[in-house]
């Protein structure tokens, strides 16, 4: 059975006759990395505020680490976050933006605060003011401020968004190393749906404050990568068919229909050995979407609905 | 919350504006001292000296600080809002949301502490530059004035905090608070005084409006002289401020534990 970290049931939240949350019910892993994917106005920032305790919900339950919305307090103080823009006092320093928050937290050391300066990247930036920093380098302070009480959840609300190239990969590097390192869920959202391809263990799809899908990324893995798709009448026949041409990689689509992943190309010589074999092929087709197009489709979908 | 208020602390010392503030009210200070020597030096030398005491009693010195000391208050209430919003940063971890609101107002008691012992020390100093006489006056009578502006200064500090509670700029709060210093919400008051007077109905809206008590409160007198003439006993205007201090506290904790961040 899976380890949930938070779970949601039917979470709304309702801003006068508009849902910008509607009953969404969320499943986040324990230790995973879980990309929230969808447009902007899709529900995802007032999501992960109620998530954090910034916002009130309307109607639903949130579960988060085995405690209910009863005793919200004890998993809240769990739950880091850097939702929109960085929180941070842009007239102090990186220290002490970080002290500020570790006093708040219990936890000021001096140490502390130069570890996670030292974690996030910041930790020449000496007496220069925030007001000074560049996106990243907020963004990064950010992140800092949001573990500071070493936190066993992070809710990242478009943490890369804005960012140069340089600064995109500081902040990947950041979030793998939380997530491998240091064994921190995260939550994290985000429109550069390539650059949360390479971080995210699993996702989930919002659109309209509905949440339309989750899946694993070897899930979504399968849904976007290219295959050749052939609909024969006798499977088995087919399969050995296949076997004897040394194609091991496909799997079952449909009631007769198989999804290759490899050898995509070599329709034509595939086609022929089915034939010369005796399984007729009524369709072979190659599919395949990129993850952008993948998202368009799931999200024009239920537009269109 | 204990960690709250040292937060809130260490972040009002690191404010420049608590600072400007001081500076700014030092200087006027200076000013109203010296044009005090200089009017004293056409009088004759049986002519009375003021003590700090009574230079603190002064309306105008009353509301000078009030004036300094709300529009500090309202920078910094916003300060974790405005701007960066670092408020969202600690805000979701802590127990109640409201902590953040009695983290505020034990923070705006202490600030007031630390405003009057340190233009205590300024008046002092300007005494003994433009006076040639440095005299507290009787300590005992200076403590209760100090006291009593204290509770009155919270007060309305805490009507800026019920305004703060609703906003995320800086802009809105401190309007309340240069509204509340140069007590213009007494003209309004008045204004509704005049309607009821007119529907004739006997009932005074500024008897309950604070702001206007401040440049009338003396030394070793349980009465306030107002500038219509008129005497209200100072039990009666300290009563009205606990009132104000509890209903506005209360209210914006109830909002602030209500409320969405943004």
């Amino acid at each position: 059975m899976e380890e949930y970290l938070i779970t949601t049931d039917r979470l709304t939240k309702q801003f006068g006759k508009h849902k910008a949350v509607n009953e969404v019910s969320m499943h986040i892993r324990k230790g995973s990395v879980y990309g929230f994917i969808g447009k902007n106005g899709a529900g995802k920032t007032t999501f992960m505020k109620i998530i954090c305790g910034l916002a009130n919900k309307t109607s639903g339950s949130i579960t988060a680490f085995g405690e209910t919305d009863a005793n919200s307090a004890n998993y809240r103080k769990k739950i880091g976050c850097l939702i929109e823009a960085p929180g941070i006092f842009t007239d102090m320093t990186a220290f002490q933006n970080v002290k500020a928050k570790c006093l708040a937290a219990g936890v000021y050391s001096k140490e502390y605060v130069d570890g996670l300066l030292a974690l996030v990247g910041l930790a020449d930036v000496g007496k220069k003011k925030a007001k000074n920093f560049s996106l990243g380098m907020r963004q990064r302070l950010g992140i800092a401020l949001a573990l500071v009480g070493d936190p066993e959840m992070l809710v990242l609300d478009e943490p890369i968004n804005g960012l140069d190239p340089q600064g995109i990969v500081e902040v990947r590097e950041i979030i793998h190393k939380l997530a491998t390192e240091r064994k921190i869920t995260i939550l994290i959202s985000s429109h550069i749906l390539d650059e949360l391809s390479r971080i995210a263990t699993d996702y989930g799809i919002i659109n309209n404050g509905v949440l339309i899908k989750e899946m694993t990324a070897e899930e979504l893995q399968n849904a976007c990568s290219e295959s050749l798709n052939i609909t024969v009448d006798d499977l088995e026949a087919a399969k050995r068919v296949l076997g004897e041409m040394g194609i091991t990689s496909y799997r079952l689509i449909g009631e007769n229909t198989l999804a290759l992943s490899e050898r995509i190309d070599e329709s034509a010589s595939i086609n022929s050995e089915l034939v010369r074999a005796g399984v007729m092929v009524s369709e072979l087709s190659k599919r395949g979407e990129a993850l952008e197009d993948y998202y368009i489709r799931l999200t024009g979908g239920v537009a269109n609905d | 919350m204990i960690n709250l208020i040292r937060m809130d602390l260490y972040r009002m010392v690191r404010m420049k504006s608590i600072y400007i503030t001081f500076i700014i009210y030092s200087f006027i200070m200076a000013m109203m001292t010296s044009v005090m020597s200089f009017s004293l030096s056409f009088e004759s030398e049986s002519s009375h000296v003021p003590t700090v005491a009574e230079v603190q009693e002064a309306g105008m010195v009353q509301l000078l600080m009030g004036l300094f000391m709300f529009i500090f208050a309202a920078t910094f209430l916003m300060s974790d809002v405005a701007g960066g919003g670092f408020v969202k940063s600690y805000l979701g971890q802590v127990k109640h949301r409201f902590y953040r609101i009695i983290s505020k107002f034990v923070c705006l008691c202490i600030y007031i502490v630390g405003f009057f012992a340190a233009s205590t020390i300024v008046q002092t100093v300007m005494c003994g530059l433009f006076l040639d006489r440095v005299e507290i006056g009787d300590i005992g009578d200076y403590v209760v004035l100090l006291g009593r502006i204290f509770v009155m200064y919270l007060a309305l500090m805490c009507v800026i905090l019920f305004a703060s509670a609703f906003v995320k700029g800086l802009v809105w709060p401190v309007i309340v608070a240069v509204l509340l210093g140069m007590q213009f919400p007494e003209v309004i008051t008045m204004l509704i005084d005049l309607l009821l007077k007119w529907a004739k109905i006997d009932f005074s809206v500024t008897k309950y409006e604070l702001a206007h008590y401040i440049p009338n409160l003396q030394l070793g007198s349980s009465q306030l002289v107002l500038s219509d003439n008129t005497t209200t006993d100072v039990s009666f205007v300290m009563i009205l401020a606990v009132c104000y201090i509890v209903i506005f506290t209360v209210a914006s904790c109830i909002v602030y534990e209500k409320r969405d961040i943004v």
